[in-house]
């Protein structure tokens, strides 16, 4: 079953395209990557599916168009973005107890089991916590919601890298499931390729590739040859070649075969730049 | 707990401060006059009978005009906490940076929009009532040592002086809402600025082109006529008349269905700009 069906949506700001004609169907029980530059439209992307946005084409969350149906799928959906967007002006108790409170799919037993492996100071305000310990309220008060969906976008941004890990580990262990889809937007897709399933790379506002990651990468590979042979990897029409410490290296698909060349499996950040070109932060 | 009554209670716990601070006022305000009351005890030398007072019924009189001016001062209070709770209620979220995390939980934007209203105006009600409940108190205790008290006369002086400034809060608090609905920062001022700036031009208009047209700013302030607490404009009155045509001008009269028209209104729409609005 398709959990979200995308169809030709569009989303201008003023005259200017966020997004592009795009067409997605992401199933049941799969972890999905978002990842593009920064203005790329994977935010616009996001909030168009919870339906903060206005858009054109047609946007289903578990086959109700998010336009008329807005309440049904929200109840379904859990959303994190970046995590200081919690209501600082209340204490972490209230914060949970609103939560519980407002969602009939609360899970007190997961919320008890996660509040217990916490250190969350009950009574003290949101806006006096660290970034971390919002994370953890955040993570707290989204896995006990029993949901089918859950967008991260940019959840870990500003976190230092023990509770980014920290982050995605809790988000594995005591939210996934096969009946359950996640979709991730992070600039530190280094740090969550080894859990994603597939991968959407977007790009100015068009949908550029979404592909399972395992067969993305059997169909690359690292090429590196010493800088003189320059001239056998330019015959493959690489996707992208760069020069270091005497060696040029590029990748090419994983069809092509140089004599004397090592071999490597490109990472999702190599083949996004593959795909979509240099960084323009 | 239902839905909405989470939300009230978390409505309530985000306005603790400014629904609060109204009380802490009084309760400083009458610490004072008691503080002055007992500085004064033994040097005051008044008989109710120096008091003029021109109602037929002045014992009964007293009682009533007592628990009317006794709310005046809570009342506005309740006017200035009105407009600052109504005039944040569609923007505090977005400038504490937390409506993306309200927005993203499964409750309708009329329950969320509805527990807002109810905070900035009737928040103030209930601090009119318990500052009416007070002042009764208080009027008994004071006229007790001068004339008979009358209970009903007292109940109703403070009915309609709450009834007044219920009805200013509900109009002025809904035009606030429906301000904070498109403007981000001091909604209120902003509104009002512009309902000037039309009348300004509406006068220009007038007096150089002999167009006339109706200025929403006088409409509003005819709208707003009626429910201020007036009683000495005449006082030459039958008690019992006088009260009777202070509620035919609260209460008992067609413009009320068109200031409840109006409130609605106001509430209707600023909800409707506030569910349409986008959260980039």
């Amino acid at each position: 079953m398709n959990y979200i069906s995308i169809k030709g949506l569009s989303k201008y700001y003023g005259k200017q395209k966020a997004l592009n004609n795009i067409n997605l169907k992401i199933p049941q029980g799969r972890i999905v990557g978002l990842l593009g530059k920064n203005g790329a439209g994977k935010s616009t992307l996001m909030r168009s599916i919870l339906g903060f946005l206005r858009y054109e084409g047609q946007i289903k969350v578990l086959g109700y168009d998010i336009k008329k149906n807005s309440m049904v799928t929200k109840k379904d959906i859990a959303f994190i973005p970046d995590v200081s967007c919690l209501d600082g002006r209340l204490t972490v108790g209230q914060t949970i107890e609103y939560v519980k409170n407002v969602n009939s799919n609360w899970d007190e037993a997961t919320a008890q089991r996660l509040l217990q492996r916490s250190d969350l100071p009950w009574k003290k305000k949101v806006a006096a916590l660290s970034k971390g310990m919002k994370t953890k309220l955040y993570l707290l008060i989204t896995l006990a919601l029993d949901v089918k969906i859950l967008l991260l976008d940019e959840p870990t941004l500003g976190l230092d890298i023990l509770f980014r890990k920290e982050f995605f580990n809790t988000i594995l262990g005591e939210f996934y499931n096969d009946e359950k889809t996640i979709i991730i937007s992070t600039h530190q897709v280094e740090e969550v390729e080894h859990i994603l399933q597939d991968i959407i790379f977007i790009d100015d506002g068009n949908l550029i590739l979404y592909e399972d990651v395992q067969e993305l990468k059997d169909n690359y590979n690292i090429i590196s040859l010493p800088s003189s042979q320059e001239y056998a990897l330019e015959a493959h029409q690489p996707k992208m070649m760069h020069k270091a410490l005497g060696k040029i290296h590029a990748i090419v698909k994983s069809n092509v075969k140089i004599e004397g060349a090592e071999y490597n499996r490109p990472g999702l950040s190599d083949l996004f730049v593959a795909k979509v070109g240099g960084s323009n932060e | 707990m239902s839905k909405f009554t989470a939300v009230l209670k978390k409505d309530l716990l985000v306005n603790k401060k400014n629904l609060i601070i109204p009380y802490i006022i009084m309760a400083v305000f009458f610490l004072l006059m008691t503080t002055l009351i007992l500085i004064q005890v033994g040097k005051m030398d008044y008989e109710f009978d120096d008091i003029y007072i021109s109602f037929d019924e002045p014992s009964e009189a007293a009682s009533y005009i007592a628990n009317i001016f006794m709310l005046i001062l809570p009342g506005f209070l309740s006017i200035i906490f009105t407009l600052l709770l109504a005039q944040s209620a569609l923007n505090e979220d977005m400038r504490q940076n937390c409506e993306l995390f309200h927005r993203s939980q499964p409750i309708s934007i009329w329950k969320r929009t509805i527990s807002k209203f109810m905070v900035a105006i009737v928040g103030n009600w209930l601090f009119l009532i318990v500052l009416g409940i007070v002042n009764l108190i208080i009027t008994a205790i004071i006229l007790t040592q001068f004339v008979p008290f009358h209970l009903g006369k007292a109940l109703v002086g403070f009915a309609q002086a709450f009834i007044g400034f219920a009805k200013f809060n509900l109009i002025i608090g809904s035009l606030a809402f429906f301000c904070s609905a498109i403007f981000k920062d001091k909604a209120f001022l902003k509104g009002l600025a512009i309902l000037v700036g039309i009348h300004v031009f509406l006068v220009i208009l007038e007096i150089f082109m002999n167009i006339s047209v109706p200025s929403p700013l006088s409409y509003f302030a005819k709208l707003l006529q009626d429910t201020s607490v007036n009683v000495n404009s005449s006082l030459n009155y039958n008690l019992q008349a006088f009260i009777l045509d202070r509620w035919q001008s609260l209460i008992l009269n067609s413009k009320v269905i068109l200031q409840l028209a109006f409130c609605t209104l106001m509430y209707v729409v600023g909800t409707l700009i506030y569910k349409y609005r986008e959260i980039k």
